[in-house]
């Protein structure tokens, strides 16, 4: 009797515990693999990103210190190619702009990608050789200093060949900044190559898993998009009186527009978990799908609103500078500034209510 | 009850081990605010702060002011731990604490709430007339007997803070819908031990109800001297799991160290003298003199009316508690005279002891339309505030219109206040985000401090 009981207990807990498994075999949030997501996150769109950053980066340091040694119009031309395939990728990084891309100075973007850089600041640091970087002056070093290094105020080719020509702290310059930009980019990489077992491994979702990071880190990439490359820019921040054109990305060679719709694709690819080589997995959509009908309606409200954002940037002229669409108070560029300020909401608050992934960087403590 | 009962001298044991187990936990929760760099996060590098009602005037020090606020608190803390210089302690640890807790209500926390009330209690009590330093000091301290409403105030705001947030859970959300647990719980489907129990759809369901029981119910066997061990232990058991599936810092400590006031006189002494004795045995064989009185412990308990009601000082204090024990019993309930969904216009939540009763989080834009322009400009809230400030703000009223008249002001021109209007979305229990109040409303002409928010949408 005893025994039976005992077998009985035994066999209703066994049920409890295990019984619902096999009729669930579908995606919830009770059972998503969220190793098996990191794991996407990691190999098809963390380390291909790092690594084409990393490639274009060496290109970058190469061709840059090829022009500075001999200022041909050749080298110069190689050196802008370089640097437009640098722009590009670097757009492909800003949701994993967290961990392994924390440097000394900042984050990598931070360090390597801050904008509109000092141009002033950045002559004296010329002409007192000061190349040594170790300051918190990002608005002197980095991909945008190469810009403006490249590309001057509007001046024609021979005047920039002139001058690197002419002045040997100019060129001592532009091959520290390609050795500096190359060589954060390479500390990323690598701690990211490091990375893989600590990153896979935090599953859980709480502050400073890797989920929340990744999550948080993907929300301050898409407030830089939205408030620096375009808000800033347009005057929509409050105190500014007037836009302020020059604040945009990429402001010399005046590829901007093009550079803040690979930055919008990134946001999108990251929400969708698609591969830099277009393999699709694993992503936040398919991890909100997994919250039943609450993720599902989300998913769906998100998309109807990321949609217009698509439509928005679709109509941005891709060969026309940013800072000229501005300039000229192009509605365009408004509208895709308005259609990114009412994506917000879907990305952060409702995301991390319903996934239950900690909405904060450090865990400041609730109640 | 008589008056003479509330006063009647009891066994000062459990209100010794309250001190040193709260002084414990109070320097813990210093040392682990100050490592993780929550001094600076929270109080030195943020320029703008939500003041509570009444407390305007409260600011953050200077960096080093704060520091040493900090610093004072933590050797408060190790002097009520140890009795020593326990009244100066006691008081430096209520003010400083509690200054701290006021400069800024984005990082109110019941618990915190909790420690204030404690420590303000405790600057009135005898809990250093035994197994104290001070009593090292100056052995005419000692005294096995305290007057019973001293102890009696400690269990009973216990008692409050379980049975209120007890109360809190007996809503139709928690209850039928076993929210927000049941979006809190699943995603814990890896934890040790209860992780595939996390994968049940009932699990929620099972966590509120026991929840709600637990919490309303707790105190009860408690007080109970045949169930108070087993008691015990699920409390802990419950804190243990409380603290590992939700970010709720010292929480589980205090609480779980503090309840111990409710064991008998004697499982106190018990360890108080055991640890009396080892250490007058360290102290005679390190050769030192000490007068055997200091650490003699008595077999035999003497009663002890020193702190009778015939003192003045003792009369007053004790109405000084009653009105205490009333304002804790009253206050919570306060938000029944406004209107509205208290969940969502949290008129009246704080200081009452709802404790993770709802998910919510908001999204909120301010935007900036100063006299004369004819365009409205989006406030980077992040130059502004920290990522705690903003995620508090978004979903609660009162801050919102704190950080709307600061914008107003901030952006006046020519002394004519720029109108500030915000977009903020709020989501509940994973519901879809709804508009909170009107984008177009002037915020900064709301007044701040009224009462019964009118201007939220339902």
């Amino acid at each position: 009797m005893k025994f039976e009981k005992q077998a009985f207990l035994v066999a209703l807990i066994g049920i409890l515990l295990f019984g619902c498994k096999k009729k669930e075999e579908e995606n919830t949030l009770a059972n998503y693999n969220r190793s098996a997501l990191l794991t996407h996150y990691y190999d098809r769109l963390i380390m291909p990103a790092f690594q084409s950053l990393d490639g274009a980066a060496k290109a970058l340091e190469n061709t840059s210190i090829r022009f500075a040694n001999e200022p041909t119009q050749a080298n110069l031309l190689q050196a802008r190619e370089s640097l437009d395939s640098a722009f590009k990728v670097l757009q492909y990084v800003h949701a994993f702009d967290f961990g392994p891309s924390e440097l000394p100075t900042g984050s990598l973007t931070q360090e390597i990608g801050t904008f509109p850089v000092d141009t002033n600041q950045m002559e004296v640091y010329m002409a007192e050789a000061d190349t040594n970087f170790n300051n918190f002056r990002r608005d002197t070093r980095g991909i945008n200093a190469i810009d403006y290094l490249l590309w001057g105020k509007k001046q024609r080719q021979s005047d920039i060949m002139l001058s690197v020509d002419t002045n040997a702290k100019k060129r001592a310059y532009i091959r520290a900044v390609a050795r500096h930009f190359s060589a954060q980019v390479a500390i990323a990489k690598n701690n990211w190559l490091n990375y893989k077992a600590t990153f896979i491994g935090s599953t859980g979702t709480e502050a400073g898993s890797s989920i929340a990071n990744l999550f948080n880190t993907y929300n301050i990439g898409f407030e830089t998009l939205k408030n620096f490359k375009l808000g800033l820019p347009l005057g929509r921040r409050a105190g500014q009186s007037q836009a302020e054109p020059h604040k945009v990305e990429a402001y010399f060679s005046g590829k901007s527009t093009g550079y803040a719709l690979r930055h919008f694709q990134h946001i999108l690819q990251v929400w969708e978990g698609m591969g830099a080589n277009g393999i699709d997995g694993p992503g936040f959509r398919e991890y909100l799908l997994a919250a039943k009908e609450q993720g599902a309606r989300l998913v769906a409200d998100t998309e109807i609103q990321v949609n217009k954002a698509i439509e928005a940037g679709n109509n941005l002229p891709l060969n026309e500078p940013l800072a000229g669409l501005i300039a000229t108070n192009d509605q365009r560029a408004f509208d895709f500034f308005n259609e990114l300020m009412a994506t917000t909401r879907f990305f952060k608050s409702e995301m991390a209510s319903i996934t239950g992934i900690a909405i904060s960087y450090n865990s400041g403590d609730g109640d | 009850m008589k008056i003479q009962s509330i006063d009647k001298p009891i066994w000062i044991f459990p209100l010794v081990t309250f001190r040193v187990v709260f002084g414990f936990a109070g320097l813990l929760g210093v040392l682990r605010f100050w490592h993780l760099g929550w001094i600076a996060d929270q109080y030195i590098e943020p320029g703008f702060h939500f003041h509570y009602q009444g407390f305007e005037w409260v600011e953050p020090l200077p960096a080093s002011g704060m520091y040493l606020v900090f610093f004072v608190q933590a050797f408060s803390a190790i002097g009520i731990m140890l009795g020593a210089w326990y009244r100066i302690s006691a008081f430096a640890y209520f003010v400083t604490f509690t200054y701290v807790e006021l400069i800024d209500k984005a990082y109110y926390l019941n618990h915190y709430y909790f420690v204030s009330l404690a420590a303000f209690l405790l600057m009135f009590s005898h809990a250093h007339h035994f197994f104290s330093v001070d009593v090292w000091r100056k052995p005419s301290l000692k005294s096995l007997k305290v007057p019973a409403f001293e102890i009696w105030i400690l269990m009973a705001l216990i008692g409050i803070v379980y049975t209120y947030a007890g109360l809190a859970k007996i809503n139709s959300a928690w209850l039928l819908d076993a929210q927000p647990l049941a979006l809190w719980l699943p995603p814990h489907y890896d934890m040790p031990l209860l992780g595939s129990l996390m994968r049940l759809e009932f699990t929620p369901y099972l966590f509120s109800w026991a929840g709600m029981i637990f919490d309303s119910t707790i105190v009860a066997w408690l007080l109970w001297n045949r169930s108070r061990p087993f008691a015990y232990i699920v409390l802990v058991l419950f804190h243990v799991v409380t603290g590992y599936l939700f970010p709720i810092g010292m929480f589980p400590t205090i609480m779980s160290l503090i309840v111990l006031i409710f064991f008998s006189a004697k499982w106190h002494l018990k360890w108080q003298k055991e640890f009396i004795s080892k250490a007058r045995m360290c102290v005679a064989t390190a050769q030192v003199h000490v007068p055997t009185a200091q650490v003699r412990v008595p077999t035999k308990l003497k009663s002890d009316a020193q702190f009778g009601l015939q003192i003045p000082w003792q009369r007053l204090k004790l109405l000084l508690f009653a009105f205490f024990l009333l304002f804790q019993l009253m206050f919570p309930w306060r938000y029944l005279l406004y209107p509205g969904n208290l969940f969502w216009t949290e008129d009246g939540y704080r200081f009452s002891w709802r404790v993770m009763l709802v998910e919510k989080l908001g999204h909120i834009d301010f935007y900036v339309q100063e006299n004369g322009d004819s365009q409205k400009k989006l406030v980077y809230l992040n130059e502004w505030l920290n990522n705690q400030q903003i995620k508090q703000m978004s979903f609660q009223p009162d801050m919102i219109l704190e950080f709307a008249h600061h914008m107003s002001h901030v952006f006046s021109s020519n002394g004519i206040p720029a109108k500030i209007s915000a977009e903020c979305y709020v989501t509940m229990n994973g519901k879809p985000g709804k508009l909170y109040f009107d984008p177009e409303m002037n915020l900064a002409e709301i007044p701040k401090w009224t009462p019964g928010y009118k201007w939220l949408l339902p």
